[in-house]
């Protein structure tokens, strides 16, 4: 199945397994930054890269009405795109409650309601992703300042995919699923290089 | 030390590549690549490496329970985990699988070179 990519020549398997890699690297990372916060072993999933469109993305991510927490980000430099860190209502709630007990025992900080401490342990998260990326492709990174944003999935996407889209109206996308043991905790970290970064990234890891 | 015959295990064959030409140019020789745990499995018996380099991250068979499998086909099998889930919980839950070491991706060449030559001696 050694498909051309459409207009880069690239051998779609080949680059698609690094893409594949490095997210699952980056998620690896991101969450082993999440448990130096909350002591609570997180698994992940295998990594899964597509070519999507809006509505494919949202069937991998596995659909739904509920509201969701996006916390996403620019990606800028050798590799461009987009970072996203996905978290339902729940989940959300949950993680913000235990950063900011895990505040209030480390007195490291004043307790301050709403999202703060969600936020930053999302922004560390995704600093470390990126930074591993980059460590693996030997690639320069920056991210840029993270958005985070509160609605329904379908609309929290429409943002960061905005300009990302194929001709087809299909993004590249790698996908990587965790969760802590007792399932209290789900999350989705969503990868999207643009295609020309993923040619990049082959080049550069000697594939 | 040379000539010391190792199995690489990994889904993704540009990571086995990299360990590979790490490892070859310290003269070690790679026996054979496994790209899940079940193929790990199979491969550790017919070859018997002196080594196994272990993914955990795999599709059908994860690395930690293919860690658990080889060892029970034989308690003294040397394997060094290298696999970017770095939480503390999970490298003990390796070691208590019956893995020596763990290195944590992305890494750089000399960590790999340096749990291998501590366990192969
Ligand atoms: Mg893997």
């Amino acid at each position: 199945m050694m498909k051309e990519w459409d207009g880069i020549g690239l051998q779609e398997e080949k680059s698609w397994e690094v893409l594949r890699e490095a997210a699952s690297i980056g998620t690896g990372n991101a969450v082993t930054e999440l448990y130096q916060r909350t002591h609570q072993t997180i698994r992940m999933g295998v990594t899964d890269v597509a070519l999507a469109t809006a509505v494919e993305l949202h069937e991998i991510l596995g659909g739904g009405s509920g509201r969701v927490f996006a916390f996403s980000l620019h990606v800028e430099g050798e590799i461009k795109g987009r970072l996203l860190v996905l978290l339902g209502q729940d989940s959300a709630v949950r993680l913000q409650r235990r950063m900011q007990e895990q505040r209030e025992t480390q007195g490291t900080a004043v307790l301050e309601p709403g999202m703060d401490a969600l936020k930053e342990t999302l922004r560390r998260m995704s600093k470390v992703y990126l930074v591993a990326v980059s460590c693996l492709t030997n690639l320069k990174i920056i991210g840029s300042r993270p958005a985070l944003s509160a609605d329904q999935l379908h609309k929290v996407l429409e943002k960061p995919l905005a300009g990302m889209a194929d001709p087809e109206g299909k993004v590249l996308c790698a996908h990587t699923r965790v969760w802590d043991e007792e399932r209290t905790f789900e999350g989705d970290f969503l990868f999207l290089p643009e295609k020309a970064s993923v040619l990049a990234m082959l080049s550069s890891t000697g594939s | 030390m040379a000539g010391k015959n190792i199995l690489i295990v990994d889904d993704a064959a540009f990571m086995r590549m990299m360990i590979r030409e790490i490892l070859a140019k310290n003269g070690y020789t790679i026996v054979g690549e496994a790209e899940n745990g079940i193929r790990a499995v199979e491969l550790f018996q017919e070859l018997q490496p002196d080594l196994v380099i272990m993914d955990i991250t795999m599709p059908e068979m994860d690395g930690i329970a293919a860690v658990r499998a080889i060892r029970k086909l034989d308690a003294e099998a040397s394997i060094i985990m290298c696999s970017a889930m770095g939480q503390q919980a999970l490298v003990i839950e390796s070691i208590q699988a019956g893995a020596k070491d763990f290195i944590v991706k992305p890494f750089q060449a000399e960590r790999v070179i340096e749990a291998v030559a501590k366990i192969t001696g």
